[in-house]
């Protein structure tokens, strides 16, 4: 049990209301005790100097919102979530960051990424589930090529509030945003060329499998900055088969997405080259892709490709940008380092 | 430009002086004006001002083809008053930046597209009557509805987009089909831009929806649409799904684009149709009848 009752009005006050837990411990009874000890110390009939009632309240209100947290199965603290499933067991997830995402939040841990959805979107969640089960893979060869693009599932779980998903994910591999926010948010042309091209590869993967993935974002997308690889580890909820009717997408894809898709509801590869697209430029400092030219943030072959629709082939818009933009652009294809890592962002 | 600001008694004069004029007086340009001419523009752009600080960019696409010229007469006479004022008032979107075009057919036409700026005054009435109602077009069952597209997407920057993630709107009106494809030759020569390839016009469409939200009005009295009103009607929904407006009188031109953005913007159909004299309304209830509001936001989740 904490010793709640040696902390000053001013830094109970300051406590807010989102984040009982940096009052009570993350126990019903234990935290029940020490409400008890706190009321003692700070109820109007027992402390009458002024101000108190307003303490006493905010502590009531902590206290109420610590039980909801409590009830839900979601305890937080700095770095350290717990989560208590419906079938009792609990779960301790370290994490470096936290990010609210249109379904819930997200949690970056060092070789983890633990997605919790809100209840409402249970039908996307099982979506996640069944469509990451069923990844196809040919033979081993295509398995260790694109095995590292993919989401690998270390568990999932149900909790009062929603639902818990957790993915590998390798230590050096960071979220595309939080890479972005790094940089001020824009990067050198170089270094959104290998995102793109790695991108590019997985949407051949995607394809191959006949699938719309519908959520290549920033938000989704993790990067290794020192293999010049990466892995779509979210957004799975709104994937589908191509030609199967679309449930739900994030606002972005409904932005950028080909208008007659949209118009369909149908799983296309196009939304996901077209995605791919919007996020070379943003990216370069600008989704909308207007200021890129005045601005000269790429070489014109790149900003061309970038600006201009996708084509309605994987295999072939790769092609082109291998083949034609990328030398076009750059000239002779060569590594170049990109001198950030997890360390510096989390 | 758009750097000023609406004024209805500068409108009022400008109406009273194109009273008892031809359609011929009206638009007396025989070639087109070089303010029109889109070859070697880089860029129109909609900019927010003091006056409109929160712009909106409206593009309004003329086809000026055949007997398509009433469009434009019907406007500049009219229309582009209620249009602004009706906005205005009405409030579905800020500070009102229009931009007129006129729209030929790339394969026929001298002048297949015009442009005037941006404008948020008495000055768009003034670009407008400069269009030269070329009365062109060919037999080809459709006019480049496409071409604005691309300027628009690529050769347009506007602030309510660029700094607030609103998209714009764009409007075509004409009376015949959309074209299958745009040319890259065709851009070359009449723009200037040296694309890689040919679109066809589900790219274009896909291009400049990223932009502004699309629609094609469709003038039902012209030549094409009556002779073969399904066939119009079909390819334009299989391109634009609920987007395509039928338009059964060219007079309420005006007052179908206001109401087709306030349903876009989320208003309720039926008090749109109502709030309308009972004769526009008529004509307002046909025309936006299968619209919706638009979809989607900048953040969150879109259920289907």
């Amino acid at each position: 049990m904490n010793d709640v009752t040696a902390l000053s009005a001013e830094a109970l006050l300051a406590i807010r209301l989102s984040e009982p837990e940096r009052l009570f411990t993350g126990d019903k009874a234990v935290a029940h005790q020490e409400f008890r000890a706190l009321a003692a110390r700070w109820h109007p009939d027992r402390c009458p100097d002024a101000g108190t009632t307003g303490v006493f309240q905010h502590v009531n209100q902590l206290y109420d919102a610590a039980v909801r947290k409590l009830r839900g199965g979601i305890w937080q603290m700095p770095g350290l979530l717990v989560l208590r499933a419906t079938d009792g067991a609990t779960y301790k997830i370290r994490y470096r960051k936290e990010r609210a995402f249109e379904l819930g939040r997200l949690f970056v841990g060092g070789e983890i990424v633990a997605y919790v959805v809100a209840k409402e979107y249970a039908d996307l969640f099982e979506n996640a589930l069944q469509v990451i089960d069923r990844l196809p893979c040919a033979d081993s060869r295509m398995a260790a090529e694109i095995g590292g693009y993919l989401p690998e599932i270390v568990r999932h779980f149900e909790i009062d509030e929603g639902w818990v998903l957790v993915l590998r994910k390798t230590p050096d591999q960071v979220l595309l945003r939080d890479l972005l926010d790094h940089c001020g948010g824009r990067l050198d042309a170089r270094h959104v060329a290998w995102i793109v091209s790695s991108l590019l590869n997985l949407a051949c993967y995607l394809d191959y499998a006949r699938l719309a993935h519908n959520a290549i974002l920033a938000d989704t997308w993790f990067v290794s900055p020192s293999q010049h690889g990466g892995a779509l580890l979210g957004g799975w909820w709104y994937a589908v088969r191509q030609g199967e009717r679309m449930q739900a997408a994030p606002a972005a894809t409904v932005q950028y997405a080909p208008f007659e898709v949209m118009d369909r509801r149908r799983g296309d590869i196009r939304t996901d080259l077209e995605l791919i697209r919007a996020l070379g430029r943003q990216l370069l400092g600008d989704a909308t892709g207007l200021r890129l030219e005045r601005e000269k943030a790429a070489p014109r072959p790149m900003l061309d490709w970038l600006r201009l629709p996708a084509g309605d082939s994987a295999l072939r818009d790769y092609q082109i940008w291998t083949n034609r933009v990328l030398k076009d652009s750059f000239g002779k294809r060569r590594f170049v380092k990109l001198d950030v890592s997890a360390e510096d962002l989390y | 430009m758009g750097t000023a600001r609406w004024d209805p008694t500068d409108w009022s004069a400008y109406a009273a002086s194109t009273t008892g004029k031809t359609t011929d007086a009206v638009f007396a340009s025989r070639r087109i004006d070089k303010d029109l001419n889109p070859l070697g523009v880089t860029v129109r752009e909609s900019r927010d001002s003091d006056l409109n600080p929160e712009s909106t960019a409206i593009i309004v696409g003329l086809d000026v083809t055949g007997s398509m010229g009433m469009i434009a007469d019907a406007l500049a006479r009219k229309g582009l008053g209620t249009m602004v004022e009706e906005i205005l008032a009405r409030k579905p979107v800020t500070d009102p930046h229009i931009l007129c075009m006129g729209i030929g057919d790339v394969l026929y036409d001298r002048a297949p597209l015009q442009v005037t700026q941006f404008e948020a005054d008495i000055r768009i009435a003034k670009q407008l009557e400069k269009l030269w109602l070329e009365k062109g077009g060919g037999g080809n069952s459709c006019e480049s509805y496409n071409l604005p597209w691309y300027f628009a997407a690529m050769h347009t920057a506007i602030d309510c987009f660029e700094k607030r993630g609103k998209k714009g709107y764009l409007f075509t009106v004409g009376d015949e089909e959309p074209p299958p494809n745009l040319p890259a030759a065709a851009i070359a020569r009449f723009l200037g831009s040296r694309p890689q390839r040919d679109f066809d016009s589900r790219e274009l469409l896909t291009l400049v929806g990223r932009m502004y939200h699309v629609f094609h009005v469709i003038v039902e009295e012209g030549n094409h649409a009556r002779h073969d009103p399904r066939g119009v009607r079909n390819r334009w929904t299989e391109l634009l799904g609920q987007r395509v407006i039928g338009l059964s009188d060219h007079t309420k031109l005006a007052e179908v684009i206001v109401s087709a953005i306030e349903v876009n913007e989320g208003h309720d159909r039926d008090n749109v149709v109502k709030s309308w004299s009972k004769k526009t309304a008529l004509v307002v209830q046909r025309a936006v009848g299968g619209l919706g509001p638009a979809r989607g936001g900048s953040a969150g989740v879109v259920r289907f």
